[in-house]
């Protein structure tokens, strides 16, 4: 697995995290005061915390404007995570497709 | 489900959906790996199939089919080692097919592939208890893991519900063991040192407890094995609440002999500590009661190939097999046996051979296996007891049955429970003065745990499910 992919794993591994890229994934970009209003919950400073996380893997990208942060989704998505997954299941249903043997359990 | 991940692949296949559906119900040939083992298209059928891990290994999987629309659908629930829908469609086009496949990949699965990776843990709230469980949910074990998981959820659900933690909410943090040493070890430092749970309540074999114990004893965890297990005494807070092979032999050895008026016997199981165990302790057994080895076999774990001992068997001169075999081990080992022809010339006892592993065999295949655990969900309703009702309410009709592990981990968090509310602290002195004092009375897990004998259920395996066999036990 590469780094990029540990990193995203680690980074999905929280489902406040991904609550937060399920969000801007809706929106283009939020500033965090309007991130943490989905999370009555959980502190400012907790979001933060997540973002940063999520910013380390690439996952979230931060955009300073005056006295803002605004975050957006970043290169590293979740269909890189899922991407090893899904070619798992695409080699197999070729084989179901080609009438292959399949050679595994 | 909030933090489920899904996507689609798709193929076209010059075949008609007719063709490709007797390739999806054909099993073994030509099909869809993760129909592969499944030889009944319907519903409730059990799947086991491995997908590939990004670290080079395998992760053996397992799932039941929900839906079923003849040419058009298979929908799979899967169970091990992630929760998840795994979903088949065939729709005729010109020329052919085009197959979709939807996977939805349930909130646990980017989890365990953190935790398998040795990666940070998902935050948690503040405050809470936290009651970790560390069970096999992929690897040759891999079947039994999610009746394990569903017992800790209802018992933490409910204790929760009636404050049974006191003050406290609890959190159950699940760790796969992997059926692997080393991955137990990894599970188990992510529960006690990245997790910090406050007690690990573990359900895994004893080659993995063998590892996790001196580890266990340095850290002073609290520890409670729910599984079956040799009971070695590993430190004042480490407890053993499963069946121990005595439990399991005592009786029930003796009387398939009286029934079936047999005394060579055929031993084989997996090569780790606990077959082993129930090797040595069947010897003693079956020479009690003047009955005869015929034969002794130790097959390594996952390397299910059993072609040269089923003719070792057929020609020992045994009429009864013990088989301690594990898993899908035992699944693949008990098709094999039936296959072979000889299941109506010997008859099979087995200590590990609970709901899950009848699902995956198939009760035509097993038919006449004897299994000895302590607890059997009951077949039909009215004869449930209240936690296999509430159990089966909770998850549904298609879920893992309440095995016997299952059960000994809903009953361990219970008495985890009991005990935090009489020591009124969490630290595990405190706990483990508790269980090891008489104040929580006749407890049959605390009985086991002081060395007591206490004969196992035994049941048959008939075309209805298990059927009891005996009910005079201790």
């Amino acid at each position: 697995m590469t780094n990029s992919a540990k990193k995203a794993f680690s980074a999905m591994a929280d489902s406040t995290r991904r609550s937060i890229l399920q969000i801007l994934s809706k929106d283009v970009e939020l500033p965090v005061g309007s991130l943490a209003e989905h999370f009555p919950g959980v502190t400012r400073a907790a979001i933060s915390s997540h973002l940063r996380v999520l910013r380390d893997a690439d996952m979230v990208v931060e955009e300073r404007r005056g006295q803002f942060r605004f975050y957006s989704l970043g290169t590293n998505r979740a269909d890189d995570v899922v991407r090893f997954l899904r070619d798992v299941y695409q080699d197999d249903i070729n084989l179901l497709a080609s009438d292959a043997e399949p050679d595994r359990l | 489900m909030t933090g489920d991940l899904s996507f689609f692949v798709n193929a076209e296949s010059a075949k008609t959906p007719s063709e490709l559906w007797n390739q999806l119900s054909g099993g073994n040939t030509a099909g869809w790996p993760i129909l592969k083992h499944c030889r009944n298209l319907e519903v409730g059928a059990a799947v086991m199939f491995t997908i590939p891990h990004p670290d080079g290994s395998t992760i053996e999987s397992s799932g039941r089919i929900v839906e079923v629309l003849k040419e058009q659908r298979v929908n799979i629930a899967q169970e091990t080692p992630w929760s998840g829908r795994i979903r088949v469609d065939l729709k005729p086009i010109a020329g052919g097919t085009r197959i979709t496949v939807k996977v939805q990949l349930g909130s646990e699965c980017l989890p365990w592939f953190a935790v398998a990776t040795e990666l940070e843990s998902e935050e948690r709230t503040p405050g809470a208890l936290k009651i970790g469980l560390l069970a096999p949910l992929s690897g040759t074990a891999g079947l039994l893991g999610r009746a394990v998981a569903n017992a800790a959820t209802l018992a933490v659900e409910e204790l929760n519900t009636s404050s049974g933690f006191g003050r406290r909410p609890a959190e159950l943090v699940v760790a796969d063991d992997r059926t692997d040493q080393g991955a137990a070890l990894t599970a188990f430092n992510h529960l006690t040192v990245t997790e910090q749970c406050d007690v690990v309540v573990a359900c895994i074999s004893s080659a993995s407890l063998q590892a996790i114990r001196p580890h266990a004893k340095a850290r002073g965890t609290l520890f409670l094995a729910a599984a079956m297990s040799e009971h070695t005494p590993a430190g004042a807070h480490f407890f053993q609440f499963g069946e121990t092979p005595l439990d399991q032999l005592a009786a029930s050895v003796p009387l398939m002999m009286e029934r079936t008026n047999s005394r060579h016997w055929f031993i084989i199981g997996s090569d780790y500590v606990w077959p082993r165990s129930i090797g040595m302790v069947a010897n003693e057994v079956i020479d009690q009661h003047d009955g005869v080895i015929a034969g002794e076999h130790y097959q390594p774990l996952g390397a299910p190939q059993f072609d040269e001992v089923i003719d070792r068997i057929s020609t020992s001169g045994a009429d009864l097999i013990l088989s301690s075999l594990v898993g899908i081990d035992a699944v693949l080992f008990e098709r094999a046996f039936f296959e072979s022809g000889l299941r109506s010339k010997f008859r099979t006892l087995a200590t590990n051979f609970d709901d899950s592993l009848l699902d995956h065999t198939g009760r035509a295949v097993a038919d006449g296996i004897w299994s000895t655990q302590e607890y059997f969900m009951p077949t039909l309703a009215d004869e449930m007891d209240s936690v296999a009702r509430r159990y089966r309410e909770r998850f549904g009709e298609l879920a893992p049955r309440l095995s016997s592990m299952a059960k000994s981990v809903y009953d361990s968090i219970h008495l985890y429970a009991q005990a935090l509310g009489i020591a009124k602290s969490a630290e595990p002195a405190e706990i483990s003065a508790v269980l090891r004092s008489a104040r929580l009375g006749g407890s049959r897990l605390l009985s086991r745990d002081r060395g007591t004998v206490l004969t196992t259920e035994l049941v048959e395996v008939t075309s209805e499910g298990f059927r009891q066999i005996r009910t005079d036990r201790q």
